[in-house]
């Protein structure tokens, strides 16, 4: 069974401010976005680094919320359908803003992800040197492999809420999850095999 | 639970068991993963190599400041009232504003009053902390260790509960800063300008190197340990001191895996080695640990060499001990006891270094 957190409460409590919050309750409303902002936020930025761009897509993700209530359903959890919801928001968004203004940003919707260890202090030289290795192979992936590692591991969501997400088939999100760390392993296993043997017996 | 037997740390960091027990722990993960522990003890480096990399592995964090935040947030509230009520509840619609208009007011009188708390201790009310205009306060009241850059590009890892204080720019002739509670420097090498760390009574000064201050006010001691070069440490007296008049005898200079302790009681400075020292040989120049028939004297000195901890015994007696012992993935205190046992030795702890106390084995 899936128990993972969504900020601080569980995604069983979400699902009941969800729930409420459709039924029109204010107060589960606002435990609703308190529960998800972060959350949406740092997805958002992953398509544009307009803060004011990003904010104003997820208000309207929300207000769509309250508008459409009466035909949402309130017994699934919300996030899949949150995020699925910015993400064509901000595209479609980018592209009204590159349609006004032609000089804008090229690459405005690609998936812009970096991953780091730096904002976790690691004590051991050594195993600060492998979250190092780690998160620039994460880094050198393509942009879709990236936005899967990122929704499946980060945002802590199964296969069937990431095809929902991002579109695809769920098949699909399995074979980029695949290609992903197949070319993750390769790279570790060749290009450090000494540390490899050194930390990991 | 599935068979994590041959789980590097790294395969670790992408299991999603593991990662929910490290990041969303509950009791009943907590009790499966400690009895498997306990039932593999040889893989508890291991796990405990894969714990630190789930917690560090991640996206950058880029979080929106609290305060806009709550604004985006209170923004698409106010629109709440516009769309049509499945289930309208009067009572609630009344008393939303005033709740927002109150949580509006908590907010501004919460910023206010840190505000002018931490405006009232730059300017010198807190006479531990420096007093001038530029001086900024950072505090570090939450659960993760902060990492704070400083103008001269030396890094601070601010520990939680933990304050420091710094100049925007500092003095061409010294870099100073205070620390209350504990925190890790890296501090850039600037040979002719030290770096300077007040933390309660003690000093320490460095021109280049990276090291730990422990100084909690509700600790009895003090410490600061060395990672790389060295650094002096002094005790300062109860009188206010800036650095210009600060006396500098008594200095105690500590190296790599060396740690000084002050108990605030006596105000005696204690030299001894951090408890857990580590190998100060970067990973690419292993050092072999596999000796076969070696005089333990050999030994010693390539453990000194090691963690960079002298290590004193009589050459005469040792050099006469053969020992056969591999030593690889042992801690220093581990290594000691296998080696002085063999040879039917003890080793004590005396001021930062280690002192082998055997009759040796004979001539043959």
């Amino acid at each position: 069974m899936k128990t993972f957190n969504v900020g601080s409460l569980s995604e069983n409590e979400v699902t009941q401010y969800w729930k409420a919050a459709l039924a029109g309750d204010r107060a589960s409303f606002r435990k609703l976005l308190e529960a998800t902002y972060d959350l949406m936020y740092q997805y958002g930025q992953k398509f544009s680094r307009d803060q004011e761009l990003v904010k104003d897509a997820i208000q309207d993700v929300f207000l769509e919320v309250l508008e459409k209530r009466a035909t949402l359903n309130g017994d699934i959890p919300p996030k899949p359908y949150l995020l699925a919801s910015l993400r064509r928001r901000l595209h479609r968004l980018g592209h009204r803003s590159n349609w006004l203004l032609p000089t804008g940003e090229e690459h405005e919707n690609e998936f812009e992800i970096e991953f780091s260890s730096e904002h976790y202090f690691i004590i051991s030289e050594e195993n600060r040197h492998v979250a190092q290795q780690i998160t620039s192979l994460m880094n050198a992936l393509p942009a879709r492999q990236k936005e899967v590692v990122y929704l499946r591991f980060f945002q802590e969501l199964d296969r069937d809420e990431i095809a929902e997400i991002m579109h695809i088939r769920p098949q699909s999100v399995s074979n980029l999850l695949q290609t992903a760390f197949k070319w993750i392993r390769e790279q570790w296993k060749t290009a450090i095999p000494f540390l490899l043997s050194l930390l990991f017996q | 639970m599935k068979d994590y037997q041959n789980f590097s740390a790294e395969d670790f960091l992408w299991d999603d068991a593991f990662r929910r027990w490290v990041l969303h722990p509950n009791a009943q993960d907590n009790a499966q993963w400690e009895s498997w522990l306990s039932q593999n003890p040889e893989k508890a480096a291991t796990v405990d190599r894969a714990r630190e990399l789930v917690k560090a592995v991640g996206p950058t964090p880029a979080p929106l400041p609290e305060a806009e935040r709550n604004h985006a947030i209170g923004s698409i509230l106010n629109h709440f009232d516009e769309y049509p009520q499945p289930a309208p509840n009067q009572k609630q619609v009344w008393f939303a504003p005033t709740f927002w208009f109150r949580a509006a007011c908590i907010c501004l009188l919460t910023i206010g009053f840190v505000w002018f708390f931490a405006k009232q201790r730059s300017s010198g009310v807190n006479g531990d902390l420096l007093a001038t205009k530029d001086m900024r306060i950072v505090a570090n009241t939450g659960k993760a260790v902060l990492r704070v850059k400083l103008s001269d590009g030396s890094v601070v890892y601010l520990s939680p509960d933990s304050k420091l204080s710094y100049p925007d720019h500092f003095s061409s002739t010294k870099r100073t800063v205070h620390l209350s509670g504990g925190a890790f420097f890296e501090v850039a090498r600037q040979p002719g300008r030290p770096f300077y760390v007040f933390a309660g009574s003690l000093v320490t000064k460095v021109l280049g190197t990276s090291f730990h201050v422990r100084s909690f006010d509700n600790e009895s001691n003090a410490s600061v340990s060395v990672k790389t070069g060295r650094v002096a440490v002094f005790a300062r007296e109860k009188s206010p001191l800036t650095s210009d008049e600060l006396s500098e005898r008594g200095a105690v200079v500590i190296e790599p895996n060396q740690q000084i302790v002050l108990a605030h009681e006596t105000v005696k400075l204690t030299k001894t080695i951090v408890p857990d020292p580590e190998l100060i040989i970067p990973p690419d120049e292993a050092i072999d640990f596999n000796f076969n028939d070696s005089p333990v004297s050999d030994i010693f000195k390539t453990l000194q060499k090691a963690y960079g901890i002298e290590i004193i015994f009589d050459e005469k007696t040792m050099k006469h001990c053969p020992v056969t012992a591999t030593l690889t993935d042992l801690s220093l205190y581990e290594q000691l006891d296998l080696v002085c046992n063999a040879v039917r030795a003890s080793y004590e702890v005396i001021d930062g270094r280690i002192v082998v106390d055997g009759k040796g084995c004979g001539e043959m």
